[in-house]
């Protein structure tokens, strides 16, 4: 399996993360404790000095600088001579700790006496090596320094140095084993990040190459969960838009089986002589065309609408140029026994709109309304001013559309009614191009319907 | 003399048809199958009227627009298959005088072509429709029967300008519904019987005409002869 980037680079930023921060948080206790301890043994020098220097100042005032080494070294080491002059020292319970240092030079700065003994008549000098200094005075003469060498940096083991390296080697057992935690974190961490993003991956190329049933399982983080609930809304979308143009495809098709095999079957019969070539037979066939050609145009306006490229010639006009080319419906209705009842607000005088559009809309939602109404017949259209838009209904009183079907009426080649002969019921594209002429317009159209008491279609058209 | 029609489509089942329709009709036809053809053809001819495609191999029916447009003004017809660019040619304003989408009816083709030849053609003669003693004055939107002038509304004038025009053909009334109203009136073909009625009392009204508009059983109407 080929790991994924981002899982690798989450692991490695962890484990890095982790370490350094070991890292920086162990050196800052270093360097804290190092300062402790330097304070620490600094005051404790400071101690040891203020214990010694009164011993020394005063050995000193007895028996000068001679026999000071032993002096030094029987009473911080307990061995040597000098017995009666160790008293002193012990009775004031003076020590030194094991690697602490005392130096003592005279005024010109040569050592007489070192607990080390290694600078003895040599040079006061200490290097790098950490000390405090006091000076030695005997009634108000100057008789030389005192020196207290801590251990500290000094390379010799002592119990501070034996607490550094052991704190150190504790930081770095600790840094190597956070590391190994990170990186375990990292890693299933970063799994749980790829692992949905590769499912996701997987599922879009299935996507791709037309698997529109393709789902995800909603699990993990929310994020992803939200990531697979989008993806699953797009994947139906599509499945959805699929579906719709695979049914449009066979639905032309159907509709243009039956004029073609008309046409062919009166053409053919012509053909052969089994159908006279009279009046009456070329006008079928150029009635069945004169329909083709309709249902031609009307697919055209359908992908015009669904392109959105509706170009609308918007002009406004008198509602009696509009009510003058309902001319055909009125007298339908009549023809009918249909009461055909027109309702319009007395301030509407102009209408604002595509002229042509507008009336193909109400052409189409009347010769439903026409088709759909009772016995006796009424269908009733108002037109109202409603803020800045005219709200159009048209309503009629026939047997209603069911709840479950009204909202499939917008959709293509949709009827409610099967075995509706299509010359009566049309081709089931007028509602679907009304509704997209409304909204080309910036209005609306919907239906409203109670079984058994008629059906409302309504539309509006922004007047602004 | 004949008005001498220039017709641009490349497709060339499709312009024989046109020319045909349009020599029966009396036209003087010129034929060019592409943008550049017409182009070239055009300052020989010097035709009445263009009938254009708009998408041609070459030079484009847009393109010949607006060569035709920078020259003259003669009268150009667009042929197009499609519905959308009917907004583009309205809304560009390019200068075509009519259009027309295919499928169209080639009798359609022909009435468009004579109205906008009288449009015009202002020069021209008055043309009038003959029909025994019935007279349509097209321009005027008058029809007289002898010398009466029928009182008729504009859509009876169109159904009965139709029938005159082509006296004893059948005309079913899907046919006249789509000639008269425009395709939008699908399923409203009954509502022309009862224009064909109140056309029929008014010619009555009008007495001693010697046509008489007769139904044809299953079909529809035609203009016929009073013997």
């Amino acid at each position: 399996m080929i790991k994924s980037g981002l899982a690798r680079r989450i692991t490695g930023t962890l484990v890095v993360m982790c370490i350094l921060s070991v890292i920086a948080s162990t050196t800052l206790m270093l360097v804290i404790t190092r300062q402790q301890f330097a304070g620490y043994i600094d005051s404790n020098s400071q101690v040891i000095m203020q214990q010694w220097k009164p011993a020394i100042e005063e050995y000193y005032s007895r028996y000068g600088f001679t026999g000071l080494q032993d002096f030094l070294e029987s009473s911080t080491m307990g061995r040597g001579m000098g017995q009666h002059r160790m008293g002193m020292a012990n009775q004031m319970g003076m020590r030194i700790r094991n690697g602490q240092r005392l130096v003592v030079a005279d005024v010109s700065g040569i050592v007489v006496a070192d607990t080390h003994r290694m600078l003895i008549g040599y040079p006061a000098d200490f290097n790098s090596l950490h000390f405090s200094s006091s000076i030695l005075s005997v009634d108000e003469n100057k008789i030389g320094s005192l020196y207290v060498v801590s251990p500290l940096g000094s390379g010799l083991v002592s119990l501070e140095n034996d607490f550094l390296t052991r704190l150190t080697v504790n930081s770095g057992i600790l840094t190597i084993v956070f590391g190994l935690i990170a990186l375990v974190l990292g890693l299933v961490l970063g799994k749980r990040i790829s692992s949905p993003l590769a499912d996701l991956s997987a599922a879009i190329h299935k996507l791709a190459q037309g698997k529109l049933d393709q789902r995800l399982t909603l699990q993990g983080d929310h994020e992803f969960v939200e990531l697979g609930r989008d993806f699953n809304l797009m994947a139906e979308k599509l499945e959805v838009a699929e579906q719709n143009r695979r049914r449009l495809t066979a639905d032309i098709s159907h509709e243009l089986r039956t004029p073609l095999t008309l046409l062919r079957g009166q053409l053919e019969g012509m053909h052969t002589g089994s159908v006279p070539l009279n009046a009456e037979n070329i006008s079928l066939l150029q009635d069945e065309v004169i329909r083709l050609s309709r249902l031609v145009k009307e697919l055209d306006n359908l992908a015009m609408i669904e392109n959105q490229v509706v170009l609308l010639q918007r002009n406004a006009f008198p509602v009696a140029d509009l009510l003058e080319r309902l001319q055909p419906v009125s007298i339908a209705m009549q023809d009918r026994d249909i009461q055909f009842i027109i309702e319009i607000q007395p301030e509407i005088k102009e209408i604002t709109a595509d002229q042509d559009r507008l009336l193909q809309i109400l052409l189409n939602i009347l010769s439903n309304a026409m088709r759909h109404s009772g016995k006796p017949g009424v269908v009733r259209l108002s037109i109202q001013l409603k803020k800045e838009s005219l709200l159009f209904a048209v309503t009629d009183n026939g047997a209603g559309i069911p709840a479950q079907d009204l909202p499939s009426v917008f959709e293509r080649f949709y009827r409610t009614d099967d075995s509706r002969n299509r010359r009566e019921g049309g081709m089931g594209l007028g509602l679907a191009i009304a509704k997209g002429y409304a909204e080309a317009h910036g209005g609306k159209m919907w239906a409203e319907s109670k079984e058994g008491f008629g059906s409302t279609f309504y539309f509006t058209l922004p007047q602004k | 003399m004949e008005p001498v029609i220039l017709v641009v489509e490349d497709e060339k089942i499709l312009r024989d048809m046109v020319v045909k329709h349009l020599s029966q009709d009396g036209f003087i036809v010129a034929e060019a199958a592409d943008g550049l053809e017409a182009v070239k053809a055009l300052p020989g001819l010097n035709p009445d009227l263009v009938v254009l495609d708009l998408m041609l191999p070459q030079l484009s029916g847009w393109e010949v627009l607006k060569q035709i447009r920078q020259k003259s003004d003669i009268p150009v017809i667009i042929l197009t298959a499609r519905v959308d660019e009917i907004d583009k040619l309205l809304g560009l304003e390019l200068g075509a005088d009519d259009y027309i989408t295919k499928p169209f009816s080639p009798r359609e083709l022909t009435a468009r072509i004579k109205a906008v030849l009288r449009r015009t053609r202002s020069v021209s003669p008055i043309q009038t429709v003959n029909f025994g003693n019935l007279v349509i004055y097209p321009e005027k939107m008058e029809a007289l029967v002898g010398s009466q002038i029928l009182p008729l509304t504009a859509t009876e004038f169109k159904i009965l300008l139709l029938l005159a025009e082509n006296p004893g053909q059948v005309f079913s009334r899907l046919h006249i519904l789509e000639r008269v109203f425009g395709d939008m009136y699908e399923g409203y073909e009954r509502t022309i019987d009862t224009h064909i009625s109140n056309l029929r009392h008014k010619i009555d009204a009008a007495d001693a005409g010697d046509f008489a508009i007769k139904t044809v059983y299953g079909i529809g109407y035609k203009l016929v002869a009073e013997e």
